[in-house]
């Protein structure tokens, strides 16, 4: 915030012909600059829903997260009990591992082929704007629907260990392989993601002068060069964006696992997310699914600012 | 860092917990004065059983003028989910239908009443309230019965040169080559997280003369009989006997080896669930033995929301619907059977109903426990690690032990 700097007089003392300076002005507050009021109207509606529905009932589970709650409505005081109880949970642990595993696998995939797709339909030929739709399509499915057909595509006699066998690798069901049934789901999620982060890819893409390639290109350099020196670079903004994103949304997953392999096998798939639901809707224990919720919370907010340091403090690349 | 970059990765992240929290608000409703709300889910299709149930409350408002009656019906999936939500948000119905452990792990969270002395309780199988009374207390009065005997596949049998049908654990595991030379598996295992493990896996150690708890209520999930019938499980499956996807994942019932007509017989379903897939092939058989003839049979049963504003009213319903000839309209409809003795259904002999009704006193749904759902959800992936081959069967057994123990200890 900065205020109008105060008006000096350097020149000669006023005779009686010259008007007297004016006094020097308050600083004026920032509600009081230009189109602050219009900016908070704007905002406010949003703020209030988000305090309303978001931040509010955020705080709601924080206190949960210290009680035992019974469906009859008695609320009792529980301590660090839910914390501790946790401490001692191998489902848990197991639980945070599986999403740590899917988060490493899904992240990277998805950012990996958002950049590769908006890089082949940058141009705006009339067959790249349909590719873009075509793209796009998965975003707008349901995943429940998409789901079933996945679970037809890596299940027994399905395409996808059909194609591995021609390969000489007889892996039977993905959806039943405790390895691979994670990076089965895996896929299906980077599949129903990679259509948005894709537009936020080509949004950036096209906002790169175009001029800068062609110097690169009179320079001599190669697409590769090209790509990893001035290309991607200038997404640097976007892929921490959307790395923010597909972490918090990856620590979240739930309908893929839920329609496809319902956290199995053994648990191989089983995440904090369907623990959660779990804990909550399926044995009522709010209390403790409120405590999972504040943990999950924390690592989500931990692995977003480590990703702001290691993407640098400059969000504009 | 300044406060700005700090603030929007925090604010980002609050969308994770929001969901949970969502939960606990709550909101002011009820169904007081003259009506009430039932909860009720499909015996036959979603169309059909509101249609049943708008000519049975015509006849209860009739009865009973200034009480409005209205009948809720819920898809069965996640059901529990629903009623939880509207729970904790003030917004439960009045009356809802439940079996025993649904029963039990409501009542245990204090959300139910007990079933208030108003209500008849005379002329009831023992077996039918016994399943919904928790110390001493009835929070269930009984509408339905059900029981899973065995169903075999008249076309798989036949193509396979098999005339007689398995009735033990021998019966079938001699069965099965014949079968698999034909290219088709004996059976169908379901231990999947989604299933409910009490119908699908408990029936087998209750077969092999174990238990998961005992009448103590103390958990016996490692017992010998246990370890046998998981065993047997495994051996079904390494040997290609039963589908190893089907035993492992939620795979939908249309795409399963049994909606594929590869399978020779099940164990996990109700026969006349199965119309759809084999239809008039249906063998009812009876329930497979290895020491001991016994297999999942639930009760269903309505019980009293706490939250209800109008109990009295709720009663009323619950006495009206549980008359015997209502009960034998409801269970006839939906194809199931009566807890009531004095309820006479009348299925014609020979259909797969009237056959599945000489297996009820077979039933068992397992001692009620508390925490018998959330015991049910390590067991599962336990039994799958012993049907993947990861663990032998004593070991998954152990683990499962040792899990369940913690959350008992809770």
């Amino acid at each position: 915030m900065t205020s109008l700097p105060t008006q000096v007089h350097v020149g000669p003392p006023p005779t009686e012909e010259e008007p007297a300076p004016a006094p020097a002005r308050a600083p004026r507050g920032w509600w009081q600059q230009h189109g602050a009021l219009a900016g908070i109207a704007f905002v406010l509606p949003m703020f209030a829903l988000f305090v309303l529905f978001r931040f509010l009932p955020f705080l709601g589970g924080f206190g949960l997260a210290f009680a035992n709650v019974d469906l009859g409505g008695e609320i009792t005081f529980a301590g660090m009990a839910n914390f501790q109880y946790m401490i001692h949970d191998q489902l848990f642990w197991k639980a945070l591992t599986v999403t740590l595993l899917y988060s490493v696998i899904v992240v990277p995939l998805v950012i990996v082929v958002s950049i590769g797709l908006a890089l082949l339909v940058r141009r705006g030929t009339r067959s790249m704007r349909i590719f873009r739709s075509v793209f796009f399509l998965p975003v707008i499915t349901s995943l429940v629907l998409a789901g079933v057909v996945f679970i037809w595509i890596f299940g027994d006699g399905g395409p996808v260990p059909s194609l591995m066998s021609v390969f000489g690798l007889d892996t039977g069901s993905w959806l039943t392989n405790s390895a691979l049934a994670l990076p089965a789901v895996a896929i299906v999620a980077a599949w129903s993601r990679f259509g948005f982060d894709m537009l936020v890819v080509l949004a950036r893409l096209n906002e790169i002068p175009r001029e800068l390639e062609e110097a690169a290109l009179v320079d001599g350099a190669s697409a590769w060069q090209r790509f990893r020196h001035l290309t991607l670079p200038q997404l640097r903004s976007v892929v921490f964006f959307l790395a923010v994103i597909e972490t918090i949304t990856s620590f979240q997953v739930f309908d893929a696992i839920y329609i496809m392999t319902s956290g199995g096998p053994v648990n191989s798939t089983y995440t904090l997310g369907f623990m959660l639901y779990d804990q909550a809707f399926k044995f009522f224990n709010f209390g403790y699914s409120s405590a999972v919720s504040i943990v999950l919370f924390v690592i989500v907010l931990a692995f977003t600012l480590i990703q702001r340091f290691a993407f640098g403090r400059d969000d504009n690349g | 860092m300044s406060m700005r970059r700090f603030i929007a990765p925090l604010a980002a992240c609050l969308l994770v917990s929001a969901p949970i929290a969502a939960c606990s608000s709550s909101d002011d409703a009820g169904g007081g004065g003259g009506s009430i709300t039932v909860r009720v889910y499909p015996l036959k299709s979603e169309a059909d059983d509101k249609a049943f149930w708008a000519t049975q409350v015509a006849a209860f408002e009739k009865a009973n003028p200034g009480i409005k009656v209205t009948v809720d019906v819920q898809p069965w999936k996640d059901r529990e989910t629903i009623l939880v939500t509207q729970i904790t948000g003030n917004k439960a119905p009045d009356v809802a239908y439940m079996v025993p452990d649904e029963l039990r792990a409501f009542q245990a969270k204090g959300a139910l009443e007990p079933i208030p002395d108003s209500v008849p309780k005379d002329g009831y199988r023992p077996a039918a309230l016994n399943a919904t009374t928790v110390d001493s207390k009835v929070y269930g009065a009984p509408i339905l019965m059900s029981v899973i005997p065995g169903t075999c596949d008249k076309k798989v049998l036949t193509a396979a040169g098999i005339t007689t049908p398995p009735a033990t654990w021998d019966d079938l595991m001699a069965i099965a080559p014949k079968l698999k030379e034909k290219g088709f598996y004996a059976t169908q295992l379901d231990a999947t997280q989604a299933a409910a493990i009490n119908t699908t896996f408990y029936p087998w150690v209750w077969q092999a003369g174990g238990d998961i708890f005992d009448q103590g209520g103390n958990l016996t999930v490692n017992s010998p009989q246990a370890v046998k019938a998981l065993t047997y499980w495994t051996n079904l499956v390494k040997q290609g006997y039963a589908p190893k996807a089907e035993a492992t994942t939620a795979v939908p019932l249309d795409q399963s080896a049994m909606a594929k007509r590869k399978v020779a017989c099940e164990f996990n379903i109700e026969p006349n669930l199965l119309e759809k897939q084999w239809g008039d092939d249906r063998v009812v058989i009876p329930p497979l033995k290895d020491t001991v003839q016994r297999t999942y049979g639930t009760v269903g049963a309505y019980t009293i929301l706490k939250g209800s504003k109008n109990k009295a009213a709720a009663a009323k319903w619950i006495s009206f619907v549980t008359q015997p000839q209502v009960m034998a309209a409801v269970d006839k409809f939906g194809g199931y059977f009566a807890p009531k003795t004095t309820a006479n259904l009348g299925y014609a002999p020979g259909t797969p109903a009237a056959e599945t009704e000489k297996y009820l006193d077979m039933g068992y749904t397992g001692p009620a426990v508390a925490k018998g759902r959330e015991v049910q959800a390590v067991i599962a992936p336990e039994v799958q690690a012993a049907v993947l081959g990861q663990k032998t069967p004593e070991q998954a057994l152990q683990d499962a032990s040792k899990n369940a123990q913690q959350i008992l200890s809770r």
